[in-house]
């Protein structure tokens, strides 16, 4: 009896299940974190705000290397708190790196477990030396990059939103595809969006633009409140977006058949149009902005909407590996678009 | 005589503990379309050995199983019980072996393996040794009381990110029942064999109703399938083939807008290996059990530090992950035998004991 209580009380001193612990001062928590590629080299950089209560902003280091753990490493290295990236919020690459593929790149941070999958990843339009130098100089708190992509901070819905876990997924499956937000540093404003890069199997191979994104996030289900200018007449909110896919084959060939129902406020008007008139107009300016990146999507072969994913009943699994390839440049979209105008604002509609 | 839903819950989360981790990634390795069949199938071939396993014990009304082996022919209680035996002793060095590794890889990656090992055994055989069976029952209830609500809560939002269609083709091609002849298949099986051997223990201690167990069962089904279907609904079939921990990945895209829930796969873990714990826990027991009512009447503590010793030693000297997999592999002679020829001896044993009964009753 009392030798096992002794046992008992003993194991609560040993298996408290922390070990080789390192307390939270010494610890350097990055938010965001950079990644270029040149000619099979990496070069890493580290976005880490100053925690102390005298100094504020932020510190960037960054470090070259053969792989990307490597450079991480050696900031580690020469850091005197570890590198810990467990609470990482954003993942900047620049072009270099996405024109050659991030398969390896993100096989080796779902792999390694220290970066969460659901990290934002992000493409920058120019060097990225220059980009974190200017989030460097800029005086604030460093966190802006985070709330730039925080669904209930700084986002927009002409923005793309892509995780990690999403990219590794355009990597192996056969029907899905995603684009990345393209970023640069902005004139007044600290970041500043250029569109969107269409990453086919996790390369780039096209873009948006933020317009174009803008409808890509009504189309993939995103629920919004973005706002679209209907032609000359008016402008309106999109308060709920709902789109029904139905594909077949006919002739050998697929066709989908696609209806989107659009909820929207009239936010503001030029001239005096009917409701009626404004629904017409924003039809055919989603359905023409649908079928110019739809020509993007069948020139480029990459499936950014998952449209194979309706055709999956269709097609044996060696077809449908097929897809992007062979039926996607095939494939026919007929698209209806249905719209409610829901309200009219404090105005009565004209 | 403790209640029969404490049976039931101690069935539902032994088996719980078993499910999430290693489970999905063979049913996926097995086959490439219709991910339910092999699921079906192996639940299936699960009510049938319990059926008939429990059909079988029914007759002996309130003896368990090694009760009913030592009034034998020694040849046949051999049979029976050492296979028992060296699968109870091979399904603890693998579930205390495979849970340290994912402890190790999804929280505490500065821990050294043998210390979670020994976590892993100090605390169930403490909960052995400390008290018998009864207790463990009644621990059962406690345990599932604290965890079950963060596992559904986990479980449930872990639906957040699937994609329905990934569900298609729903009815199965020609090529799609290559699973029957895959390895894996067979492999996967370990999470519908390693707790129906338990049932065969409790009659003596508890009353385990059929019915119950089979509704317990029916909570399970869900159970089996989400495990496999939500990684492929969140990331497609040959994502999640890629991945060494289906599930957990898939619970770690979650997105939870409130701090505490950032890492939500922490609160899955902890339930998971507190019921794995257990089950662990109610194993040593059973070998314990066996050892001591048919070979030898040590004293219970000895069994058990001898078992742990055993064990732990085993487990220290696999080395890597590769190996546990092979064990896996290796195991499932073994599993195919207690799981159909356990159930079976004890099933017409059972018919042979029924109809000597009726005889003398009738002779009277």
């Amino acid at each position: 009896m009392k030798p096992i209580l002794v046992a008992a009380a003993l194991s609560l001193l040993l298996l408290t299940g922390c070990w080789d612990n390192k307390d939270i001062n010494h610890r350097a928590l990055p938010i965001a974190m950079g990644i270029g590629y040149k000619n099979g080299d990496y070069t890493v950089y580290l976005d880490i705000p100053k925690v102390s209560a005298s100094e504020k902003g932020i510190e960037v280091y960054s470090e070259h290397g053969k792989s990307i753990n490597e450079a991480i490493d050696l900031i580690s290295m020469n850091l005197e708190s570890q590198v810990d990236l467990l609470h990482l919020k954003v993942i900047v690459v620049d072009k270099p790196f996405a024109l050659h593929g991030l398969e390896e790149g993100i096989a080796s941070i779902i792999r390694s477990r220290y970066i969460a999958p659901k990290t934002v990843f992000v493409i920058c339009d120019q060097p990225l030396d220059r980009f974190f130098k200017r989030i460097d100089d800029s005086s604030n708190d460093g966190k802006s990059i985070y709330d730039f992509f925080q669904k209930d901070a700084g986002w927009s819905p002409q923005i793309a939103f892509t995780q990690v876990w999403k990219i590794f997924r355009s990597v192996h499956s056969y029907t899905n595809d995603v684009v990345l937000p393209i970023i640069k540093a902005g004139d007044t404003t600290i970041l500043e969006s250029t569109g969107s890069a269409i990453m086919k199997n996790g390369v780039m191979v096209g873009r948006l633009t933020n317009e174009q994104t803008l409808l890509y996030n009504v189309f993939n289900g995103d629920n919004l409140m973005g706002k679209i200018e209907v032609m000359n007449h008016a402008t309106v909110q999109i308060v709920s977006n709902r789109l029904r896919c139905r594909g077949r084959f006919q002739q050998g060939k697929p066709i989908l058949k696609s209806t989107l129902y659009l909820k929207v406020i009239i936010v503001d008007t030029t001239g005096n149009p009917s409701t009626e008139k404004i629904k017409t107009e924003l039809k055919i300016l989603v359905t023409d902005r649908f079928n110019e990146i739809f020509k993007i999507v069948r020139r480029d072969k990459a499936d950014i909407f998952g449209l194979g994913q309706h055709f999956r009943d269709d097609f044996s699994r060696k077809e449908l590996s097929q897809w992007r390839e062979k039926y996607l440049p095939q494939l026919q979209i007929e698209l209806d678009v249905k719209t409610v105008v829901r309200n009219t604002g404090n105005l009565k509609s004209p | 005589m403790t209640n029969s839903f404490n049976v039931t819950l101690a069935y539902i989360i032994t088996h719980i503990g078993l499910i999430f981790f290693i489970y999905p990634t063979d049913v996926i390795e097995s086959t490439s379309q219709s991910h339910w069949m092999p699921v079906v199938t192996a639940f299936i071939f699960h009510l049938v050995i319990v059926f008939t396993y429990l059909k079988g014990l029914s007759y002996f009304e309130g003896r368990n199983l090694v009760m009913i082996m030592t009034n034998r022919h020694p040849l046949l209680a051999w049979l029976t019980l050492l296979p028992v035996l060296l699968y109870l002793l091979d399904v603890i060095i693998l579930m205390v072996r495979a849970n340290a590794e994912i402890i190790s890889i999804v929280c505490l990656a500065n821990t050294p393996l043998w210390m979670l090992m020994l976590l892993m055994l100090l605390i169930p055989g403490y909960m052995v040794i400390r008290g018998n069976v009864k207790s463990l029952l009644r621990l059962a209830l406690l345990i599932s009381f604290l965890f079950a609500l963060p596992c559904l809560f986990v479980i449930s939002a872990s639906f957040q990110n699937i994609d329905w269609r990934y569900v298609l083709p729903l009815i199965p091609r020609r090529e799609a029942f290559n699973y029957l002849a895959h390895p894996s298949f067979y492999k996967s099986l370990f999470a519908f064999t390693g707790v129906f051997l338990l049932l065969g223990y409790f009659p003596s201690f508890a009353k385990v109703k059929m019915k119950s167990i089979f509704l317990g069962g029916l909570v399970l089904l869900p159970m089996y399938l989400i495990s496999v279907y939500v990684p492929i609904l969140t990331l497609g079939e040959e994502t999640a083939l890629q991945l060494q921990y289906p599930y957990i990945f898939a619970v770690d895209t979650l997105e939870i807008d409130w701090l505490m829930f950032d890492r939500v796969t922490v609160f899955l873990l902890m339930s998971l290996i507190a019921f794995g714990l257990l089950f662990i826990g109610f194993t040593i027991w059973q070998i314990m059990y066996t050892i001591k009512y048919s070979f030898k009447k040590w004293n219970s503590t000895l069994i058990v530090l001898i078992v742990l010793l055993i064990v732990y030693t085993v487990c220290l000297c696999i080395p890597d992950w590769q190996l546990v997999d092979q064990f896996l592999q290796w195991n499932t002679f073994l599993r195919i035998y207690i799981s159909i020829v356990t159930p079976s001896i004890i099933f017409v044993l059972g018919l042979i004991h029924h109809s000597k009964v009726n005889r003398e009753l009738n002779s009277i």
